[in-house]
């Protein structure tokens, strides 16, 4: 899937998402979140960490699910202590979550696994805003950067005793440290933009190649990919 | 404030590439940081700008690309006065600036891209760009560097990157702003080398006197009066 | 905020793309060329900023700042959310492609919002603090409001869920106006340029 153009990836995961919130049926939910899986192999996404960021993602809508079963009338499921939970709210809570983590899974092996300039050109190849993309890619950049200085502002106050507690002082210097964090990066958004001027910079980016004719292998990815919606349209409402 | 210590060698005829008049400049009203500058660069000179901190000296330096207005005086740059920030486009083109972080003026997610970002503004065609930027690349010893990632290069190797960006434009004079802050012996030894080999006059700014007794003509102290 | 796929109803995902494409447009129109490292830059920063936890009571929430972010930039918030909300998906895996523009909306309308009202007060206030502390207490208060009705929207099953979203961000809200005004408090005496009389907007 290496070889796969960026602007057919998008595409692709944008298919994926619409079709699965769509869906509603649990059977072919469990059957694209396998499909999901498999595009995560094909992808290469290292095991570890995409289950850490499924998991932290399921974070945010533990509440959601967790709650949906006893709030939702239905059919008696199970319950305890005056709570009853329904089998509808089970199922709802269920379609969600496989929903979810199908959709983000996707993602990742479709979009997250690409080299950061291919997500951009990908973009910009879809007819995304050209000033969009510039701001996108100028991010990503600078983020590590600017990670680098927040971390010496944050030893800077660490060198003096700070620790973090429940208290004003605590909040106040984070407050100062975010503050400080925004200064510092508008001086060196002056300072870089001064760099693209000594470089002849007139207020429009020079434009680069245009995007490369999509190979075989992205015609063979996509048709693979139609008729697996296509199926699973079928599936769901044929 | 500053005092003035003229050029010795052209005396101001013909020959100058850079020359400021009783140039004055303040960040905060009525707190100048220079004063009555007078300075001038000559074909084929290296000079050293030297003086205490806050003296100014980067100052001068934007001063002289038009990155910075000063409040009164006279900016000539080869041949022409300039005063508009339309002026100082060919400016920027013909004098080149080295930053003192090179984590400035490495903005583009790639080397290579960030190499021929000048190249492509000054109008040439991306094959001819690129031809410019790999021989720049060449100069500073980074053949082979097109396609790293600018962010995750090292401190020496972001500086000579971005000593690449400059040369690329083919300018014909380089002012360097602490060119060797955060190098290495090795890394600077090699940044002198590559310095000593270029043909550009040079406006230099360091605090490194090792440095600079291997490379400048002249020095120029700015003096707080 | 971020609202994952498979929540959020047709409409309200509709209604959500709909504000954040018109916001964008918005915000991209007033994004000159020259604007452009200072809007990376803040994408970057407040992408950075999210990350930090702070300790609160028995646990940690992370900062928001959309407050902060609206006063200084107004409908520019939107393109810098969107950065933001981009590298959140890429980076840590949040959030999700169709409840992007929900997502976004939730974040920058508030601060725009808050432009509209607290920017004039707080340039070349004597209080920067107090303006401060007001934009990011209801930005980020209108955040947890928006939140909460883009889930009792999409079924009455998510009322509850609603509802707990909207008690949660009670003390967010304190915090959060207490790190604002702090911060802004901070920028106007470093910076003060940030807070002349003419918003950074309308200045070229």
């Amino acid at each position: 899937m290496k070889g796969v153009d960026g602007r057919v990836r998008i595409i692709a995961a944008v298919l994926f998402a619409v079709v699965t919130t769509a869906c509603s049926r649990l059977d072919i939910l469990t059957a694209i979140m396998f499909s999901a899986v498999l595009l995560a192999w094909f992808a290469r996404l290292p095991v570890v960490e995409t289950i850490k960021k499924l998991l932290s993602m399921d974070g945010f809508i533990l509440i959601l699910i967790a709650t949906l079963p006893f709030t939702t009338t239905g059919t008696h499921w199970f319950g305890f202590s005056g709570f009853t939970a329904s089998v509808e709210g089970g199922q709802l809570a269920m379609e969600i979550f496989l929903t979810a983590n199908a959709c983000m899974l996707s993602f990742l092996a479709l979009v997250a696994a690409m080299p950061h300039p291919a997500i951009a050109s990908g973009l910009r190849g879809l007819g995304c805003s050209k000033n969009l993309i510039q701001i996108l890619l100028l991010t990503i950049r600078y983020i590590e950067t600017l990670r680098l200085e927040y971390q010496r502002l944050r030893t800077a106050m660490q060198a003096r005793g700070f620790q973090p507690r429940n208290n004003l002082h605590t909040w106040r210097s984070y407050g100062y440290l975010a503050g400080m964090l925004i200064v510092r990066s508008l001086d060196r958004a002056d300072r870089v933009l001064a760099a693209m001027k000594c470089r002849g910079f007139r207020g429009s980016f020079p434009t680069v190649a245009e995007d490369a004719k999509l190979t075989k292998a992205d015609y063979v990815f996509l048709w693979w990919f139609f008729l697996a919606v296509l199926f699973v349209v079928v599936w769901q409402w044929g | 404030m500053v005092v003035f210590l003229g050029c010795a060698v052209c005396g101001g005829v013909a020959m100058g590439l850079i020359k400021l008049t009783a140039v004055s400049f303040s960040y905060i009203p009525d707190k100048p940081v220079i004063s009555g500058l007078d300075f001038e660069l000559c074909n084929a000179e290296r000079i050293a700008l030297s003086g205490a901190n806050g003296a100014g000296k980067s100052t001068i330096l934007k001063i002289m690309v038009g990155l910075l207005q000063p409040d009164g005086g006279v900016v000539e740059a080869f041949g022409r006065v300039r005063t508009k920030e339309r002026d100082f486009y060919e400016v920027r083109s013909r004098a080149g600036l080295l930053f003192q972080d090179a984590d400035d003026q490495l903005f583009s997610p790639t080397v290579i891209e960030d190499v021929r970002f000048g190249p492509l503004n000054q109008g040439l065609s991306q094959t001819n760009a690129d031809i410019k930027a790999h021989q720049a690349l060449q100069i500073v010893g980074l053949s082979g560097f097109e396609d790293r990632v600018a962010h995750k290069l090292s401190g020496g190797e972001k500086r000579l990157v971005a000593l690449a960006t400059v040369l690329a434009m083919e300018p014909e004079v380089l002012l360097l702003d602490e060119p060797t802050a955060g190098l290495d012996n090795k890394t600077m030894a090699r940044l002198v080398g590559i310095l000593e080999d270029l043909p550009q006059a040079m406006v230099i700014i360091s605090h490194d006197q090792n440095f600079l007794k291997k490379l400048v003509t002249r020095r120029v102290n700015l003096v707080p009066t | 905020m971020h609202v994952v796929d498979g929540v959020l109803s047709a409409p309200v995902l509709a209604i959500g793309g709909f504000v954040a494409v018109g916001g964008l447009t918005v915000g991209l129109k007033q994004v000159t060329s020259e604007k452009i490292p200072q809007v990376a830059m803040l994408s970057a920063a407040s992408f950075l900023i999210t990350l930090i936890h702070i300790p609160i009571g028995p646990s940690s929430i992370h900062m928001v700042l959309n407050g902060i972010i609206g006063l200084l930039m107004g409908w520019v918030a939107f393109p810098i959310f969107l950065t933001g909300l981009l590298l959140d998906a890429i980076f840590l895996g949040f959030g999700g492609l169709l409840s992007l523009g929900v997502n976004l909306s939730l974040m920058a309308l508030p601060g725009v919002a808050v432009h509209y009202l607290f920017a004039a007060r707080l340039n070349q206030s004597q209080r920067p603090f107090l303006w401060g502390a007001c934009g990011g207490a209801v930005a980020i208060a209108a955040t947890g409001l928006l939140a909460a009705l883009a889930l009792g929207y999409s079924s009455t099953a998510f009322i509850p869920a609603a509802k707990v979203v909207i008690v949660s961000h009670i003390p967010l809200v304190a915090l959060e106006a207490f790190l604002c005004g702090s911060a802004i408090a901070l920028m106007s005496r470093v910076k003060p340029e940030l807070f002349l009389a003419t918003p950074q907007l309308e200045r070229d």
